[in-house]
């Protein structure tokens, strides 16, 4: 399949062949385990202090019975205060917690290395489907074909000036203005752990090399660069959802045709 | 219908030994799909997903969920999409 290769002014300068990456069929459960799977690898261990409420003197009496009491364990000592009380145990105020985090509990979940390799191949290949593209909410008015495919000049950019001018010719900027005015103040834990806003995600950009780019992305809402060689299912589909708007520079679709995976071996064979 | 329908139908290509077999035997592909799904809505989301023309599907409701082994025109049909969905 041939596709039209843009200029940062938006006219046409010439034409590439997709490799095969681009015909993988659409897996959207492989893709939803691979985000799963992944974005556990980012958490880190929970734990409590091991002996957080239980650092007290408390002992029931034994036998329990006759104080016409409940037979919980007590603090010992004399004097008021906490002597007399409930403690130690998970029942009563100020006791330890039932069951609490632990920090040896392992969150980190293995992905199998060629379902890894099949889940970003098939989002590589979705990114050329207009059908997901607009799936996931984009906007994506008077973009006639899919992946959009960049000349090597965006690599070199580094102004955001000059970038936002480029995504006015490309008609991608509607898709910034999307997540104008989407700032709301959050409720919650979230807001007391600093995370207080959150904005969704707009424009990918793969390319080969990503020095110069990633500066200029900066200050752009929901733009991310990404290279080539750590591209991966988190990119393509934030929130497990297929599939985002990716714009590829020409040389990076050279390297994606560089890609080795025992599938696309065999798609090979059977071509 | 539109990709969106078809992906809440077709789940996942189910693979064990004895659907695997299924493919050079049968020209079959088994897919765990929604339980509510009927066979033509199956046989229509298989043709949105895939650009694959089934020839008929069967189905059977397991406690894996509800299983559609599809048919295909040929076993070479069914084999190259099996290897482009990464079943073999």
């Amino acid at each position: 399949m041939k596709v039209p290769v843009l200029s940062t002014s938006g006219s046409q300068e010439g034409e590439v062949e997709l490799p095969i990456v681009f015909s993988t069929p659409f897996r959207n459960d492989l893709i939803h385990k691979a985000y799963i799977h992944l974005e556990s690898h980012k958490f880190q261990r929970q734990g409590r202090y091991p002996n957080a409420g239980m650092d007290v003197v408390a002992e029931s009496n034994s036998p329990p019975t006759g104080h016409g009491q409940a037979r919980v364990a007590r603090m010992s000592g004399g004097g008021g205060g906490r002597q007399g009380q409930g403690g130690g145990v998970a029942m009563v105020r100020k006791g330890r917690q039932a069951h609490p985090p632990l920090a040896e509990k392992i969150i980190y979940k293995m992905l199998n290395k060629k379902e890894n390799k099949l889940a970003l191949c098939s989002a590589i290949a979705a990114t050329a489907s207009s059908a997901l593209v607009n799936l996931r909410g984009h906007k994506v008015d008077k973009i006639d074909s899919f992946p959009m495919v960049v000349s090597d000049q965006i690599e070199s950019v580094s102004k955001s000036k000059e970038l936002s001018k480029i995504f006015d010719a490309l008609h991608l900027s509607q898709d910034i203005k999307r997540l104008e005015n989407r700032q709301k103040r959050r409720s919650g834990k979230s807001l007391l752990r600093g995370r207080k806003t959150k904005v969704g995600k707009s424009i990918l950009l793969v390319v080969n090399d990503s020095k110069n780019l990633s500066k200029a992305c900066g200050s752009l809402t929901g733009v991310d660069v990404v290279s080539v060689k750590n591209l991966s299912v988190l990119d393509l589909a934030p929130g497990a959802k297929p599939i985002r708007l990716t714009v590829f520079s020409k040389s990076a679709i050279g390297e994606l045709g560089k890609m080795k995976s025992t599938h696309l071996e065999l798609m090979v064979i059977t071509r | 219908m539109n990709i969106e329908e078809a992906i809440h139908i077709i789940l996942k290509p189910y693979v064990t030994e004895k659907t695997f077999s299924l493919v050079e035997n049968e020209k079959r592909i088994c897919f765990l799909v929604k339980e509510e799904s009927s066979k033509p809505k199956i046989m229509e989301a298989v043709k949105v997903l895939y650009n694959e023309t089934p020839v008929g599907v069967n189905v059977c409701r397991t406690v894996y969920g509800k299983k559609a082994f599809v048919k295909f025109e040929s076993v070479e049909k069914a084999r190259d999409l099996a290897t482009k969905i990464g079943m073999l």
